[in-house]
């Protein structure tokens, strides 16, 4: 019986090439534009790390100055957006998480001793070592450096794998030395590709950034002087100097926390509570003792990964589907009445409603199949279109299994709901109205 | 003109029209909002920033060696630029204008608490060519001479300097008087007293479109450190042989250094104006295909509609009706739905943007928009219905006779 309803169906479609044509169209149209802004939107504001994005959280103190409400440095919520040097280390050190960390980006000169790779300047991750077991970063060699090599501030780096072609060719290069600025490090580990879209890690320098291809000790920060590149917001004058910058209330370091259940969250929150009292009493956090600790989702949220234009975006191709579908209600209502002779034809031969409404439903659903499939050809079309358009956007172009199988379900379901009140109109054809000769 | 007829035949097949009428509503009502986002945005990108984007780029030098001083090297870098071919005027920058990055101070006009906090401003930092190398217009006052030119690193310390702020920071400081001569203050580890010298018409700072992005002001300072980046200009036309003479000038220049980040004005510019751009092109293009698929749904529906009235347009002709009647009929029948479409796409138009302010940030909807798209949307359907309406007025007379 199906395989009859797919032979009727299939005879309907070629019966009119041009209106079955149109259809397509309107349909591929319809979900292709759907489908392309649905992917960069799903790419954006997915969760980067599923296994345990609600156990990091990120943390930001209110360390502005008295009385600030309009602050440049507060973000959305009033808070700044990033925390202070000595915060940040401090929290780290006094280990109470699970898991924590305390890091930020420099800039060097990298060079190896090998004569062919000349000297470049790239951006360095300088972090405690807990950043490779909490953000769960691939190693191919190696690993992190030891606790002691942590606390005796060794020069020792991790590097990526691309990092390791460049400099090494590839290969083992775990005990090999490379130059940043000219101070020797040693090389510990290497890490596998790992590019978290969005680079949750540190969102407000580049959410879509690469991640870096070097990672220091954040030991380092004082003996060898490392300034942050990036965002640095003052809300009062540094003392001058490298250690008056370190020491003051100038915000450029994240600081993130791994807690593992309910329970341990609400200790870390006492003892944090308990800290900011502490620095309450010496004269710090004088505007509010508020914090914000986020997961990864929540500070995505507040950071606003997704944008202004995207949803806006969203929502003008969700317009066009619907256009686009109406149109094809429309003209399978059209298509499907114009037979009235031939359906009452076989009305009249036994056929009952339910058969004249499946059949009709099939037809809609192959339309959608067709549609689905042009929709796949023109999203893929129109993602590289957007990564023409945009330039930070290579890495959400990428098309997900998920929104391919999405797509063609999308345009199935869409077909079949159009179709459903014109086949149902075709149902009630009366048999023998049509017998009668006009 | 017969329109009770016709509502009440359309009465009788009341889905079709239904359906025709809500999609022109709906694209009525994207068009509108469309339009006027896609205005915004273009008038965004065309505002004035007092450079001269054309003619100009910027190089970023690093050096290799330990104890290597920018602000040391970068007159005598600025004296090989100037050198080259077409070069106008070239000055070190801590921060290029558009580029996204860059400082950002509060500014006062006086150090008393009088309630006010004063005010945002972006800091540039230049040498004696550094208006020049920027294109802006000096309307009061004077530039900095050489000798007021300072080298500033991180653990440096001033209390006074002179400084040159744009025209929209003078009003806003010293509104009715001119600025030149008066004091401004900023913190930095410390008050300092800077003395008004000039006003420029105009200079926008590093992050495009924020409340205040035409209040900045300029010092005369030159980084220390390993790093210098320089902003330069030239004649009309001659950028890009002077982009490739001046990276290799920096190379050669002095010893082992790294010539990096040769970017002109226009791509800087660009990339700050990418999302409007896009944001543009992407609902031009949507509105295109929405146009686009509207004329087929007319198309289409109308030509169902003419098969399947046969025999009626036949039987009318038969009885005296003209192919001139029989056209305006089906254009008044298509007509009459698309203004029910457009009745209801106004107020959709209206939710539409209401909607949107309050999700996003878009403004009030000026109903400029409205009557010009209503317009192309009806002309279009007409359009559309010319050709089935054309092949209804051609079915012949004799089709009443006939028996099918």
């Amino acid at each position: 019986m199906f395989t009859y309803a797919l032979r009727l169906a299939w005879i309907g479609l070629k019966r009119n090439r041009l209106l079955t044509a149109l259809m397509i169209l309107a349909i591929g149209l319809g979900v292709g534009a759907f489908m392309t802004t649905y992917n960069v939107y799903h790419m954006m504001s997915s969760d980067p790390i599923p296994s345990k994005s609600d156990q990091l959280f990120n943390l930001r103190l209110d360390i502005l100055p008295e009385g600030s409400s309009d602050s440049p440095g507060a973000g959305s919520d009033g808070l700044p957006q990033m925390m202070t040097y000595k915060d940040s280390t401090a929290l780290m050190e006094a280990g109470r998480g699970q898991r924590q960390v305390a890091h930020f980006a420099t800039g060097a000169i990298i060079d190896s001793d090998r004569p062919d790779v000349s000297e470049f300047v790239e951006l360095v991750r300088v972090t405690g070592r807990d950043f490779f077991a909490m953000f769960e970063v691939p190693f191919i060699h190696g690993g992190a450096w030891s606790e002691n090599e942590a606390r005796e501030a060794a020069r020792v780096v991790v590097i990526s794998e691309a990092m390791n072609e460049r400099l090494f060719g590839g290969g083992g290069s775990v005990g090999e030395t490379i130059r940043l600025d000219n101070e020797p490090y040693r090389v510990v580990g290497v890490i596998a590709d790992w590019q978290p879209v969005p680079r949750y890690y540190d969102l407000v320098n580049g959410e879509f950034n690469d991640a870096e291809g070097l990672f220091i000790p954040i030991e380092l920060t004082e003996p060898l002087e490392l300034g942050p590149s990036g965002n640095v917001s003052c809300n009062s004058s540094p003392e001058p100097g490298f250690l008056g910058f370190i020491q003051s209330e100038c915000v450029w370091a994240n600081f993130w926390v791994e807690l593992e259940d309910a329970a341990a969250v609400a200790e870390y929150r006492g003892f944090l509570e308990a800290y900011i009292a502490g620095q309450h009493e010496i004269g710090r956090f004088q505007n509010s003792q508020n914090y914000a600790m986020e997961t990864v989702t929540e500070w995505m949220e507040t950071r606003n990964v997704t944008g202004e234009d995207t949803p806006v975006i969203l929502v003008a191709s969700f317009l066009f589907l619907l256009v686009c579908l109406l149109n094809t209600v429309a003209l399978l209502l059209a298509k499907y009445l114009s037979r009235s002779n031939e359906l009452g034809v076989r009305r009249a031969l036994g056929a009952g409603r339910g058969d004249i409404f499946g059949q009709h439903v099939v037809e809609s659903a192959l339309l959608g199949i067709a549609g689905g499939l042009l929709g796949l050809l023109l999203a893929w079309s129109g993602l590289r279109a957007v990564d023409a358009l945009y330039s930070d956007m290579s890495k959400l172009v990428v098309m997900e299994w998920s929104v391919v199988g999405l797509a063609i379900a999308a345009a199935i379901v869409a077909a079949v709901l159009a179709g459903v009140y014109p086949a149902w109109r075709a149902s009630n054809i009366a048999p023998a109205a049509q017998i009668r000769s006009q | 003109m017969e329109i009770r007829p016709i509502l009440s035949s359309l009465m009788r097949s009341k889905t079709g029209a239904v359906l025709l009428a809500l999609q022109i509503a709906i694209t009525l009502a994207f068009l509108v909002n469309a339009f006027f986002i896609v205005s915004n945005r273009v008038e965004a990108m065309n505002r004035p920033t007092g450079l001269d984007t054309d003619n100009q780029f910027r190089v970023m030098v690093t050096g290799t060696t330990p104890g290597y001083d920018a602000a040391r090297e970068a007159p005598l870098d600025v004296a090989a630029i100037e050198a080259v071919d077409g070069v106008r005027a070239a000055s070190p920058i801590n921060a290029v204008p558009l580029s996204g990055s860059g400082w950002s101070m509060t500014v006062n006009n006086t150090t008393e608490d009088d309630g006010d906090d004063g005010i945002n401003a972006a800091l540039y930092m230049i040498a004696e060519h550094g208006l020049e190398a920027l294109g802006v217009e000096l309307v009061e006052g004077r530039n900095f001479t050489p000798d007021e030119v300072m080298a500033f690193g991180q653990n440096d310390t001033f209390s006074d300097s002179p400084t040159i702020i744009t025209r929209r920071l003078a009003e806003r400081m010293y509104p009715d008087e001119s600025a030149v001569g008066k004091p401004l203050y900023m913190d930095l580890t410390g008050p300092v007293n800077m003395t008004v010298v000039g006003v420029v018409e105009r200079l926008v700072g590093p992050w495009v479109g924020i409340d205040d992005w035409e209040t900045v002001y300029i010092l005369p300072l030159v980084e220390k450190g390993g790093t210098s980046q320089f902003l330069i200009r030239t004649e009309p036309g001659m950028r890009d042989t002077a982009m490739a003479a001046v990276e290799k000038v920096l190379q050669e220049r002095a010893g082992s250094r790294l010539v990096r980040g040769l970017r002109s004005m226009d791509d800087v510019a660009a990339r700050a104006y990418e999302d409007h751009r896009a944001m543009s092109i992407i609902l031009g293009t949507v509105s295109a295909m929405l146009l686009v698929v509207n004329v087929l749904g007319v198309v289409g529906l109308a030509s169902f509609q003419v098969n399947r009235r046969r025999r009626q347009i036949g039987t009318r002709r038969a009885l005296g009706a003209s192919r001139w009647d029989i056209l305006r009929y089906f254009m008044t029948e298509t007509g009459l739905i698309i203004i029910a479409g457009l009745v209801i796409g106004v107020f959709m138009s209206i939710g539409m943007n209401w909607g949107m302010m309050n999700l996003f940030s878009i403004e009030r909807l000026e109903l400029t928009w409205l009557p010009a798209a209503a317009g192309l949307l009806f002309v279009l359907g007409q359009l559309a219905v010319l050709g089935p309406a054309r092949r209804a007025a051609a079915i012949p007379p004799a089709v009443a006779t006939r028996s099918v």
